[in-house]
């Protein structure tokens, strides 16, 4: 059942979100070639790499938010679509299906997941193909300047011991379960405020949304002075052992926040 | 228990007795129905629903059996919609039990009753061809090809979307789906409101070429002249309790009123 139901919402999204994803691939093949061609200006004179990027400096940019639009569209479109088919009048349908609840919301859960993962991949593929490729394809050694940035992002920098990979992997991972909380704690808030203040749905989503945020921010932050304190003064072992503990409380609070929205679709659902 | 304040008219058995009068029914539902031949398709004993301090169901029990087309009938506010979400498992009930065909409210009713909502449920963004399909997928009692058949019957093309079609036919498509299930407890809330008279007569004419005797159907509606002809018996709710129940022959014997003309006497305002 879990399968049939994640093909009729995969159907349902991609009619909107396939035509998002070809324009972004469209948006990031034009500022490819309009990044690679501005480069090839740099060996006029000042006035003419000048005038170059001032040409197509702004459509570049114009271009690079529109694949991040897209992505925006696209998420807040998955989380519009478990919305809609559990609390509009679809749910009068999804509700009776012959499926138990927990079966209903990990389908609508993992629909959304998927939704926002593919379309956070094409605007990261898009970013890829509208920077790097025209950097790589015009001149390969500045690459390498990015391929450094990347790496004091990721907290690897110069140093290569074991201890600093795993702990960029361990940030990486943490970033991850991260954005799955946040995902997942946008879906609690609309199923706790669409089912407790059923007159005011998108309200009570919103007000619950800060709710919950400011609980998990209060929660998090405690939790989070609570376990440094006891941390060892190594730098290296404390930034291992905090990402660690921040992966591990992401985890916890999302688990938490799945079977909150559970226990509400099934105790409490009410649609009118 | 409760539920003594009715008015019973004509002889139908719809077993209001049998199911408010023995607590011990209401806690071993599936033995009972078995002793009682499992003749009973839906069976609400002592059925109890309030939100905050409104009583939307105030204690009722009614049993209705195989072969029959219900009207649950009741103004605004009196408790039919409250009594359709629970039975079709959208709603959980305060206390009190409801059966279908012996099984407590879950899983397994779902698979057995074919609810139609008074909105349109299926998704906007659906072709008729893709609600087929929905349907067919998650019911297993659904019929393809009586749905494709009504259909066709209607000119309703499967590669139509549905927000293309006319409230009136999204009606019709929605019956659609609902009565081409082989369900055993058909529940239909309010199927004619909002649809033309000829409408009208499409939507009661399928109800009829589809209801097996194996089957039984509550419909809620405010139409009343329009299902009376079609109804073996009628439910009347007043503030969450069962006012009055019958047939609308015995109606007509006893007190020489048609269904609709007895609702109009009882809620009077």
């Amino acid at each position: 059942m879990l399968g049939k139901l994640l093909k009729h919402d995969m159907r349902s999204m991609s009619k909107v979100a396939a035509p998002m994803f070809i324009a972004s691939g469209i948006v990031s093949v034009i500022c490819c070639a309009m990044l690679y061609f501005t480069f090839g200006f740099f060996e006029e004179d000042i006035h003419t790499v000048f005038g170059a990027i001032m040409l197509t400096g702004s459509f570049y940019l114009i271009g690079l938010g529109a694949i991040f639009v897209m992505w925006a569209i696209v998420s807040f479109l998955a989380i519009a679509r478990y919305y809609k088919s559990l609390f509009t009048d679809e749910g009068y349908l999804n509700m009776v299906l012959p499926i138990k609840s927990v079966t209903l919301f990990s389908a609508k859960l993992l629909s959304t997941f998927i939704w926002i993962a593919f379309a956070s991949g094409v605007a990261v593929l898009g970013t890829l193909i509208s920077v790097v490729l025209p950097t790589l394809l015009y001149d390969s050694s500045m690459v390498a300047g990015l391929i450094d940035t990347a790496k004091v992002l990721l907290g690897l920098g110069e140093d290569k011991t074991a201890l600093v990979i795993t702990i960029g992997i361990v940030k990486l991972a943490e970033s991850l379960v991260s954005s799955v909380e946040s995902i997942i704690i946008i879906i609690t808030a609309v199923t706790v405020g669409a089912t407790l203040i059923n007159r005011h749905k998108v309200f009570g989503s919103i007000i619950f949304y800060f709710v919950i945020t400011l609980a998990e921010e209060i929660f998090s932050g405690v939790a989070t002075l609570v376990f440094e304190s006891v941390l060892p003064n190594n730098l290296d072992i404390s930034a291992f052992m905090s990402s660690l503990f921040a992966l591990i409380l992401s985890a916890g609070i999302s688990v938490g926040m799945y079977f909150l929205s559970l226990f509400i679709l099934e105790k409490k659902f009410n649609i009118e | 228990m409760e539920n003594k304040e009715y008015e019973r008219i004509g002889d139908i058995n719809l077993d209001v007795e049998a199911a408010s009068s023995d607590d011990r029914l209401a806690q071993n539902e599936k033995a009972n129905s078995a002793q009682r031949g499992g003749e009973a398709v839906i069976r609400c004993v002592n059925l109890k629903k309030s939100y905050g301090d409104v009583r939307a169901l105030d204690g009722i029990s009614f049993e209705i059996p195989k072969g029959k087309i219900i009207g649950l009938l009741g103004p605004n506010g009196s408790g039919k919609t409250t009594f359709i979400k629970i039975v079709a498992g959208l709603l959980k009930g305060d206390s009190g039990s409801v059966t279908v065909m012996g099984n407590e409210i879950g899983v397994k009713t779902k698979s057995l009753v074919a609810y139609l909502p008074e909105r349109n449920s299926i998704p906007e963004h659906f072709t008729v061809g893709e609600a087929v399909d929905f349907f067919a997928d998650f019911f297993l009692d659904f019929d393809r090809e009586r749905a494709e058949e009504m259909l066709s019957a209607l000119r309703v093309e499967k590669k139509y979307k549905i927000k293309s079609l006319s409230k009136g036919t999204k009606e019709k498509v929605q019956l659609v789906m609902v009565m081409a299930r082989r369900a055993k407890l058909y529940i239909l809330d309010e199927p004619i409101s909002g649809v033309d008279p000829a409408a009208r007569d499409y939507i009661i004419s399928t109800i009829i070429r589809n209801f097996s005797p194996d089957s039984s159907v509550i419909i809620s509606t405010h139409l009343i002249s329009d299902i009376e002809k079609i109804m073996d018996g009628f439910i009347f709710l007043k503030y969450g309790k069962i006012a009055s129940i019958g047939t609308p022959e015995g109606l007509m014997k006893s007190l020489g009123k048609t269904v609709d003309e007895y609702f109009r006497e009882v809620f009077r305002c």
